[in-house]
């Protein structure tokens, strides 16, 4: 039972690894790839050390070649040279008629070696070594022609002439005077395995002796492999400087760029203040200077436009509190005159009940758009108080009930058992919760209206449902405009300002808190209250979801169902049981 | 703005590519002034670094014939190259396997080399077995200690056969049999390699190693032959071979300063030409001696430096500690002048006796005369010989009496030996006299005087010989011998060897030289050199003849030499028949005829 539990975490644990790695190398790549795009500096830099690197590859290629060419051919002519002087030496030496060293003579008491390098083909390959020098120059091999043993000097192996040379050699008439030649490696004694580069001229001298030099050319490969590293470093450097060059070129252009840049953000963001400096006349300056006259330009005119706006907000605010004062005069004249109506005839004592009526809406239109000139004043002001919002919808609920009663709609209550308590302004709130119930009893067409109160640790919500004709997709944000009515022909049964859905959205706002609304046709809609818990607190998220769950439900039956009807049903059980 | 950027960095691409051709091709410019700079040339000459020549050998060819595949093994075996694996291609099992090519080789006289090809004895020409036999003429051996031994000379013997032991004229011969279709050698003549004179100067070279005789007084060369081997360190193989004591043929008669065991562990040649030889922990025993030191130093300084004169210092090392030798770490050949191979101080004057009887020494080139003991007889010197400390002369008192005077004439001459008929006396390094007493009817007895009387030498290979000639050689290890033995002549030089007070004369071998019967007088030159005078009057000839190699040198007379005396390679005296002394200059390699006249000239000891 153990060693599963014990290797089970192992390989997840394995597994993790390599998905982390991947993640990781997601990440950076994510990283540059946002540079890339972001970063026109970076761009150029890397376009410059692309170009510069290839054309410094190739134009370093080329200058190699043309070095390595002139060195060889410089080394190759004089070695064709020593071969040359060497094949006469070598004649001289292997002429079967010449006579060895000449005898003593007599009486001058010279001293006579016998027997060291008395054979005619090793007399010559030691002349020629000798000729070679010390370290040599190069080596001999020389094959005679009568089959006897061949010679090489010093520590070469026959096995560096190439067979192909040999054989080419070996088939020339004898009295060719032409050497042939060609690149091989050769291969020493004391250098097992470590062929070293070489150039081997072959050539036949009279009586058919192959005699074969040996150069190697270890010295020019040093010499040249020196010549490609420097030639690398200086292109490298090269390279990086041009990069290097780029980047700063780049920069004295991409940093007005992107003072601009942060400029016009600034701009964007309402700080109509903000300028550029222009310095000099350049193209850079030019453009620093039409974007300040652009901003000014804006900053005027949103000034103005501010300044209009304020204007007309005013008006409104004065024209409210100038109608209030005569509102108030008319009203108490028409409370006399309503509390008279039963003395008059039936016709006068209904106009008196409708001048009540529509005086009663006028002040309640009036009294709106007081509260709502207020917020565009930003005189509003919130008066906080720990609050069980239970409480708040249970009051408000109580004031619809008279309301939803007259429309013979029910009321249904989702609270939950504890408390629910939030720093909220209960006056605002109990405002728009009234206003959310008003609202869903004028276009709930009498069903059912489901409130329900959520909670979590940071924030309570209420939502409210209604089962009428619900919206329209695009009037979910609408609803909340100001005098906005879905159906423009259809009168406002409850007597609604048509401002209740703004101020209520305002009041929200107030709190930190939103105010939402889903709505589809024919499933009716639902409001959303969500507000922090405490106050100031930044809002995450809402215990209560916006769309309501038996419609979220039943938009994911219809996105099986018509893939395959039969199996719908097996297919949930499966997801479910997952 | 876009495009006028990339304009600008284009331009910059193009002056940096121009910036870097114009750098390169202003490199190549050869300055043509500058300062004056002292140069080192490392100094590369002497054996180590001279161009040498290979025989390269070749694979057997297939479908060779049995005479082809004898003569590609001969080949073969002249080629050092891969320690004869070539070689071993042309021979079966399990010969190829058992043959061993460090077993020695024997030298032939390419000359006279001839194949003949028969079918093995017994056997049909179709059979799968061949001999092959070469005829040729055996100049010598080389052992596996590396020693050159010349075989017997022609003309000195009849018939070809000395002694019954070595044939002059010997046959190879070869057995083949066919392995797979092709022939391949299972039998060969000898252990070894069968090399050409050619294949053997061209393969080997000669190392003189340098020993101590046994009372550690004097170095004794002891030359070897080494094979080349191409790619090996050739300081290496001389001191390696130097750790391995002297050949067998000195044993008894010379000593090493390094002891038993010691190997080479590591071997360095510096730049400024300086040697580092560090040897195995085994040496350390030299090092309790200062006298063991300084004999295992002197060795390495003389055999490296004489062998590689290129060499300026030496440096030893005993398990990688550098050893103060005379309170110095660098050991040089010159600190050990005391040592010298030669025998007698470079400044040894020649002698020779003048007309009147008297004794004449050379100086500036010109005879000086001594005066005799005034006890010695108003005869004429004959046969004198010189101590090493140029005091004491020994010379011959008619023939039965060998006589020593002091050479200031203080003292009194008096007899040493007597005996019937004596040769010429040789004075050896312990001061002395050695001489052999001819007893007549081919029968000699070799002894050794000293003022208290004849002391005992062993030489059993002289007991049934007529001598001629007897030479002590200046490190007191060898001697020349000049004998007759049943008609025949012969140049033999023999090994002293001590054991207690028994003191033997033995280990006679040939020379090599040719026409030995002719030859009338002998010399030692230096430890490896014996001058030889070989023929009479007109007909004379001097021949340098190394004690353990093929390569004689032949110094031309000036006219016909009746006697010789030898220090050194550079300066021999000779004196004619007609009575002049001369004397030969190796440096410049001619004779001064001027110095004076008379007879028998000498060098102290020799």
């Amino acid at each position: 039972m153990t060693p599963p539990e014990k290797t089970v975490p192992w390989r997840r644990r394995a597994r993790k690894i390599p998905r982390a790695l991947r993640r990781g190398a997601r990440r950076v790549v994510g990283a540059v790839r946002r540079r890339w795009r972001r970063s026109l500096q970076l761009r150029v830099v890397a376009s410059t050390l692309l170009i510069s690197a290839a054309v410094v590859a190739v134009l370093g290629f080329f200058l190699m070649q043309q070095i390595t060419l002139g060195t060889l051919d410089a080394r190759k002519k004089a070695a064709v040279a020593d071969a040359a002087a060497d094949r006469q030496e070598a004649q001289r030496l292997l002429d079967p008629q010449a006579q060895p060293e000449s005898a003593p003579q007599p009486g001058t008491g010279v001293e006579v070696k016998p027997r060291k390098c008395t054979l005619p083909v090793e007399r010559a390959v030691c002349t020629l070594a000798q000729r070679a020098g010390v370290p040599a120059r190069y080596e001999i091999i020389i094959i005679p022609a009568d089959g006897s043993p061949a010679m090489a000097s010093n520590s070469i192996l026959a096995s560096s002439i190439p067979p192909g040379l040999m054989r080419q050699v070996r088939s020339a008439p004898n009295d060719e005077p032409r050497p042939y030649s060609q690149a091989a490696q050769l291969r020493y004694i004391h250098q097992p395995g470590k062929p070293v580069p070489g150039w081997v001229v072959g050539g036949k001298i009279e009586g058919g002796h192959q005699i074969y030099h040996l150069f190697p050319l270890v010295e020019e490969e040093e010499a040249l492999s020196f010549v490609s590293r420097v030639l690398i470093a200086v292109g490298a450097a090269l390279v990086l400087l041009l990069a290097a060059i780029a980047s700063l070129v780049t920069r004295q252009v991409v940093t007005p760029v992107r003072l601009a840049r942060q400029a016009a953000e600034r701009l964007a963001s309402g700080r109509l203040e903000e300028r550029l400096r222009v310095r000099g006349e350049d193209d850079l300056a030019r453009l620093a200077a039409s974007f300040n006259q652009m901003a000014g330009n804006l900053a005027l005119k949103i000034t103005q436009l501010e300044e209009l706006s304020q204007v007309q907000r005013q008006f409104v605010s004065d024209v409210s509190h100038e109608l209030r004062t005569p509102l108030t005069t008319v009203r108490m004249a028409a409370d006399l005159i309503y509390d008279e109506r039963e003395s008059f005839d039936p016709a006068l004592a209904r106009s008196a009940e409708l001048l009540q009526n529509q005086l009663e809406r006028f002040e309640s239109l009036l009294a709106d758009l007081l509260e709502i000139s207020r917020y565009d004043a930003g005189a509003a002001t919130l008066d906080t108080d720990p609050v069980d919002v239970r409480d708040l919808v249970l009051r408000a609920v109580g004031h619809s009930e008279a309301l939803a009663e007259r429309h013979s709609t029910k009321l249904v209550l989702r609270l939950p058992s504890e408390p629910c308590m939030a720093e909220v302004d209960g006056r605002r709130v109990e405002r728009i919760l009234r206003n959310l119930l008003f609202n869903a009893i004028e276009h709930g067409e009498g069903r059912d209206i489901v409130v329900t109160v959520g909670a979590d640790r940071d924030a309570v919500a209420v939502a409210v449902r209604d089962h009428g004709v619900g919206l329209k997709p695009g009037e979910e944000n609408l609803v909340f405009d100001r005098f906005w009515r879905a159906d423009p022909a259809r009168t406002r049964t409850i007597g609604g300002t048509g401002l209740g859905l703004a101020i209520s959205r305002e009041d929200a706002m107030l709190h930190g808190g939103w105010l939402q609304a889903w709505g589809m046709p024919g499933e009716g809609s639902q409001f959303r209250l969500s507000l922090p818990r405490q106050k100031g607190a930044e809002l995450r998220g809402s215990p209560l979801p916006l769309v309501p769950p038996e419609v979220e439900m039943r938009r994911a039956w219809r996105a099986i169902a018509p893939v395959a009807p039969e199996t719908a049903e097996v297919g949930t059980g499966a997801s479910d049981g997952q | 703005m876009d495009s006028k950027r990339a304009l600008a960095v284009d331009g910059r691409r193009v002056l940096g590519a121009a910036v870097v051709v114009f750098t390169v091709s202003a490199c190549s410019i050869v300055p043509t002034r500058g300062p004056i700079t002292p140069e080192q040339h490392q100094i590369s000459a002497g054996k180590l670094s001279q161009p040498h020549v290979r025989v390269i050998a070749e694979p057997p060819r297939p479908g060779a014939t049995p005479k082809q595949i004898v003569d590609g093994f001969r080949v073969a075996m002249a080629n050092f190259d891969d320690d004869h694996k070539l070689a071993r291609q042309y021979l079966a099992e399990p010969l190829a396997s058992s043959w061993d090519p460090r077993a020695g080789a024997t030298v032939f006289e390419e000359k006279q080399l001839t194949g003949a090809e028969d079918p093995a004895k017994g056997r049909r020409p179709s059979s799968d077995q061949r001999d092959v036999t070469l005829q040729g003429t055996t100049l010598g051996t080389l052992g596996p200690d590396g020693r050159y031994q010349a075989a017997d000379a022609p003309g000195g013997s009849a018939g070809g056969k000395v002694g019954g032991k070595r044939e002059r004229i010997s046959s190879q011969t070869f057995g083949l049999v066919r392995v797979g279709g092709e022939w391949r050698i299972n039998r060969v003549p000898h252990q070894g390699l069968l090399l050409t004179a050619e294949d053997f100067a061209r393969a080997y070279q000669q190392v003189d190693l340098f020993f101590f005789d046994r009372a550690q007084d004097v170095l004794v060369t002891d030359p070897v032959h080494l094979p080349i081997r191409p790619g090996e360190d050739r300081a290496a193989a001389v001191v390696r071979r130097l750790l391995k004591g002297p050949t067998d043929w000195l044993r008894g008669a010379a000593v090493s300063g390094i002891p038993d065991g010691t190997r080479l562990s590591e071997l360095l040649v510096d730049d400024a030409n300086k040697i580092r030889v560090n040897l195995t922990a085994e040496a350390a025993e030299a090092e309790t001696n200062a006298e063991r030191l300084r004999a295992l130093a002197a060795q390495l300084a003389w055999t490296i430096q004489t062998n590689l004169p290129e060499i300026k210092q030496v440096s030893i090392l005993i398990g990688g500690v550098v050893v103060a030798v005379n309170n110095s770490s660098i050991v040089q050949r010159d600190q050990f002048g005391d040592f010298d191979p030669a025998g007698i101080k470079a400044t040894a004057h020649g002698y020779y006796v003048a007309k009147d009887g008297r004794l004449h020494g050379i100086t500036d080139g010109k005879g000086q005369a001594v005066p005799i003991a005034p006890g010695a007889p108003r005869r004429k010197l004959v046969q004198p010989a010189l101590r090493s400390d140029e005091q004491a002369l020994a010379w011959l008192d008619g023939k039965s009496r060998v006589v020593v005077g002091d050479l200031k004439g203080q003292v009194q001459a008096r007899t040493w030996l007597t005996g019937t008929d004596f040769t010429a006396p040789s004075w050896d390094r312990d001061g002395k006299v050695w001489a052999v007493d001819r007893l007549g009817g081919g029968r000699s007895r070799v002894m050794r005087g000293t003022a208290q009387g004849p002391l005992p030498v062993l030489a059993p290979e002289l007991e049934n010989t007529h001598v001629k000639e007897l030479r002590v050689s200046r490190d007191g290890c060898r001697a020349a011998v000049i004998y007759e033995e049943g008609g025949e002549t012969h140049v033999k030089i023999g090994v002293i060897t001590r054991d207690g007070d028994t003191v033997q004369l033995g280990r006679l071998r040939p020379l090599g030289i040719p026409d030995e019967a002719k030859v009338t007088d002998v010399a030692w030159q230096d430890g490896g050199h014996l001058l030889v005078l070989k023929g009479e009057r007109s007909g004379a000839e001097l021949l340098r003849v190394p004690i353990a190699g093929p390569d004689f040198v032949r110094i031309t007379p000036v006219s016909s030499i009746d006697g010789i005396a030898a220090a050194s390679k550079d300066s021999i005296l000779a004196n004619t028949d007609n009575g002049k002394i001369l004397l030969y200059d190796g440096q410049t390699q001619t004779w001064s005829t001027d110095l004076g006249v008379g007879d028998y000239p000498m060098f102290p000891l020799g």
